[in-house]
């Protein structure tokens, strides 16, 4: 009763005020979660199992049964996410089930299988599992963390305000390579012609792109307007100022980027390997009853 | 001529904006650099990159200046000629030129392709700054997973089931739904870890008795099925839950995968656990009324004492009763035989022991358990005492002397000894007695005064049958011996020996686990002056070292199942593994002592 009245409580403060997934209702999810957790262990260590605790007993079963309904339900928020519609539940109360009770799904399923592997599908299973958990986990730590640097790094911009300073730079600096020789133009139009957002995920990850054209432009036409051979020395600064510019720029999306591929990166785990969990859970399902 | 040069725009609608100009000049200069007839704001052309010149025969040809080459109708060339009324296209960098005519004019449509710079075009915000970009959909790697997952160990071994479904046995390779196995099989079942089919037999129904019976044909039920139902009793609402559900999943119960779990580990089969036998047997007497068995539960608290099998009476057969230690029972195998008499260490039969070849080794202390108790090949309990092996060494059986052959009577056959003394007697008549020391003057062991075995000296062979019989006698010392009504008579017989060879054939008992202990420290031998004595340890002796099913401290824990077994027939053919301990071939093998 004490738990329906922090709901209405919740209800009541509204989602506008911002609470972290984590926190939302006052913890009630972790409450939940480590409940559940709390009884699993308690029964599991009360209970009088013959000849031992296996995924074959009556509490085996009874664990295995909450763990693969948790986890098709956990599976289902990649649904309820881009299902847009009003309710008490809301997305944000979703996530903070979704990451307690997928936590406790650690607790759950290992007591369930009592701590026997094998070279098999339960296992599998089972390892699948926990890669889609511990993914969680790092996807919970960089929504912790990541979304502060995010904000820090771009400022006041938005995605598209970034974008079209590099345009408005790149603009101006075609402009100003017309006058230029056809050498620096070409390494010039290398840079321009260069798509910002290129690269591997790697390269995103580690915010390291060592033959990026830019920079080579920016060193190259440096170098010229500081050389007094040349002639249009006038233009060819005007270039390296511009070239100056978007190298600074460049280098606040690539930050963004690596930031955004450190908050998406572990998606990549979770989500194709949530599928093979299910396809896996569901082999273990039907193989154990196959088998009885 | 006139060149008429089209520079085309677009607004951001898409709307074409279109500014001519006219050139009354033979040749065009086209190039980056502004002064250029045709000048395009492009990085990727040079700054003066080509001559359109229209030639007299109508021709126009098209040269790179600086060799730089550019594209003509998909080609990279540095020269193009435009025979007289055709057309071409053309393209320096992002810049693509139409050339068409126009009676005897030139036509050039000039419009950028491509945007000044990549940035430039146009991109979805939201969709570049993410991974995806580069990263891709998750949705294909998430397919593949699912369907190499699905295809391998759900369809495969399905495969496999319904291609061996019913087969005797399977090829020694891998089989798919091995897969599917969630642990090692039994010690006892490894053989069958590639015949999944040998036990799953059909699909979504749990293992058949059938199934275990196909090998173990011998096994029979532990009691009257009825009787089974009886002693169960009504199930607990908790336990009537589970069992209603194990129907539901086509599992009824009372199987023999109800007891016997597997894929447990390669280890012995493991021990019934307790509950399996105290459900039924805790409050037995309450469920099943007409039940002659007591009620048991943990051997620690709830065991009754020990109830061996008891000769009341030798015979054939022998008289048997189960009484419980606790009364005192009284055996009667037909023989005498006090132990303390032959353990004393002090007593003549010590003494004798001691001068004896085959008991030199024993020292001082006189004769041990095992001079006489042979322990059987795999030391879990003894071979049956035999009279010529086991006592002959001092209560000889000869009776004579040819030369140095030594004359024995036959043991176990009465008419045989009688004809045997008779033979003496009409042969060769009694040689000498007196000077026969072998004939005459051996002693009893453990006895301090010559008694003769045979009164050769007698007048008649009848009196020495009558002696050999009658008390001080070869065959008194031993054995009860029934003297013939008539006392004229020497229709003497010997009463049947009856030593049983369990005396808790309901038990398993394995002397090898024990061997750390002393004979005595369970058997109060040395004590027993007589041969009625049962002694069988009572419950008490067991107690001292083993729990029931609770471990305590310092003890054995010690389930049903380690003396006990479900099917069980003959002691000393099957043992199941002891619970909580390893199993070893001899516990396999255990039985009862053997007296």
């Amino acid at each position: 009763m004490a738990f329906l009245a922090n709901n209405k409580a919740a209800k009541r403060a509204g989602p506008s005020s911002h609470v972290s997934f984590l926190k939302y209702a006052d913890y009630r999810w972790l409450k939940i979660a480590s409940g559940l957790s709390a009884l699993s262990i308690l029964i599991y260590a009360l209970i009088d199992v013959e000849p031992r605790h296996s995924g074959n007993s009556w509490y085996g079963y009874t664990l295995g049964t909450i763990g693969a309904i948790l986890i098709i339900w956990l599976a289902l928020l990649g649904w309820r996410k881009r299902s847009i519609k009003p309710g008490q539940w809301t997305l944000k109360s979703w996530v903070s089930a979704h990451v307690w009770l997928g936590l406790s799904l650690i607790i759950v399923a290992t007591l369930h299988c009592a701590f026997q592997f094998g070279w098999n599908v339960h296992t599998l299973a089972y390892v699948l599992m926990m890669i889609v958990i511990l993914s969680g986990i790092y996807g919970i730590c960089a929504y912790t963390i990541l979304p502060k640097q995010l904000s820090a790094n771009r400022g006041d911009m938005t995605q598209v305000e970034m974008l079209d300073n590099l345009r408005s730079i790149d603009r101006q600096l075609h402009d100003a390579t017309q006058p230029l020789s056809t050498e620096l133009a070409n390494i010039i139009g290398a840079s321009l012609n260069a798509d910002p957002f290129a690269g591997s995920i790697l390269a995103r990850l580690k915010n390291q792109y060592p033959s990026c054209p830019t920079q080579h432009a920016f060193e190259t036409v440096g170098a010229a307007s500081r050389s007094k051979a040349t002639g249009n020395v006038d233009d060819i600064v005007r270039a390296a100022q511009l070239l100056s510019r978007k190298v600074t720029a460049l280098a606040n999306i690539r930050r963004h980027l690596q930031l955004k591929a450190q908050l998406e990166i572990w998606l990549y785990f979770h989500v194709p390997v949530t599928f093979a969990l299910i396809a896996a859970l569901t082999a273990h399902v039907v193989s154990v009853f196959f088998y009885w | 001529m006139i060149f008429t040069v089209h520079h085309v725009s677009f607004t951001n609608d898409g709307r074409e904006i279109i500014r001519s100009k006219d050139f009354d000049q033979p040749a065009l200069s086209v190039g980056r650099g502004p002064g250029c007839d045709i000048a395009l704001p492009d990085v990727s052309v040079p700054l003066d990159h080509a001559r359109i010149t229209a030639n007299t025969d109508g021709t126009i040809s098209v040269d790179a200046v600086a060799g730089a080459p550019f594209m003509a109708n998909g080609r990279s060339v540095t020269t193009l000629i435009i025979g007289r009324g055709d057309g071409a296209v053309i393209n320096f960098g992002s810049h693509e030129f139409i050339i068409s005519r126009a009676a005897e004019d030139v036509v050039i449509r000039v419009e950028r392709k491509s945007a000044v710079a990549d940035s430039s075009e146009a991109k979805d915000s939201k969709f570049v700054f993410s991974l995806g970009k580069v990263g891709g959909k998750m949705r294909l790697p998430a397919w593949i997973l699912v369907v190499t997952i699905l295809a391998t160990l759900l369809v495969w071994p399905i495969w496999t089931w319904s291609n061996f479904h019913m087969a005797k046995s399977r090829a020694d390779t891998f089989h798919a739904d091995q897969s599917w196995s969630s642990g090692k099989l039994s010690l006892g079942h490894a053989a069958l870890a590639k015949d999944c089919q040998a036990c799953h037999v059909n699909a979504f129904e749990s293992v058949r008795d059938s199934s275990c019976v196909a090998c173990h044909t011998k096994v029979h039920d532990h009691a009257d099925p009825k009787s089974l139902m009886g002693a169960k009793g009504e199930p607990n609402p908790f336990r009537q839950v589970l069992n209603a559900t194990s129907r539901m999943f086509n599992r009824p119960e009372n199987s023999c995968v109800d007891c016997h779990m597997e894929h447990e580990g390669a280890v012995s089969a493991p021990a019934t656990p307790q509950r399996f036998c105290t459900d039924c047997h805790v409050g037995l007497s309450t469920r099943v009324k007409t039940t002659k068995l007591l009620d048991v539960g943990d051997f620690a608290k709830d065991h009754p004492e020990f109830r061996p099998s008891i000769v009341t009476s030798p015979g054939e057969p022998p008289t048997i009763q189960r009484i419980s230690l606790a009364a005192k029972p009284k055996e009667n195998t037909g023989l005498k035989f006090p132990h303390a008499l032959h353990l004393s260490s002090t007593n003549g039969v010590a003494r004798m022991a001691m001068t004896l070849p085959a008991y030199k080794g024993a020292g001082s202390a006189g004769l041990k358990c095992s001079d006489c108790h042979t322990a059987s090949a795999d030391k879990s309990t003894f071979v049956p005492v035999e009279m010529e092996k086991n006592c002959g060494a001092c209560h000889s059986l000869g009776f004579g002397k040819v030369g140095n052959t030594v004359l024995t009577l036959r043991h176990g056959d009465v008419p045989q000894t009688i004809a045997q003394i008779r033979a003496l007697y009409r042969g060769v008549g009694p040689q000498n007695p007196a000077g026969n020391g072998f004939l005459q003057g051996r002693h009893v062991p453990g006895s301090s005064s010559p008694t003769p075995r045979f009164d050769v000296g007698s007048s008649s062979p009848d009196a020495a049958i009558r002696r050999v019989f009658s008390k001080g006698g070869t065959c008194y010392d031993c054995h009860q011996v029934v003297a013939p009504a008539n006392p004229a008579s020497l229709n003497f017989t010997i009463k049947s020996v009856s030593v049983p060879k369990h005396y808790m054939p309901k038990a398993w008992f394995d002397h090898k686990a024990h061997d750390t202990s002393k004979c005595e420290s369970c058997h109060a031998a040395p004590r027993s002056k007589t041969a009625a004595d049962v002694l069988m340890p009572g419950i008490k002796s067991c107690q001292s070292c083993h729990a029931g099913a609770t471990p305590e401290h310092d003890k054995v824990p010690s389930t049903c199942s380690m003396c006990h077994g479900y099917h069980f027939e003959d002691p000393l053919k099957a043992k199941p593994a002891a619970s909580g301990s390893k199993t070893t071939a001899a516990q396999k093998r255990r039985g009862t002592t053997t007296g």
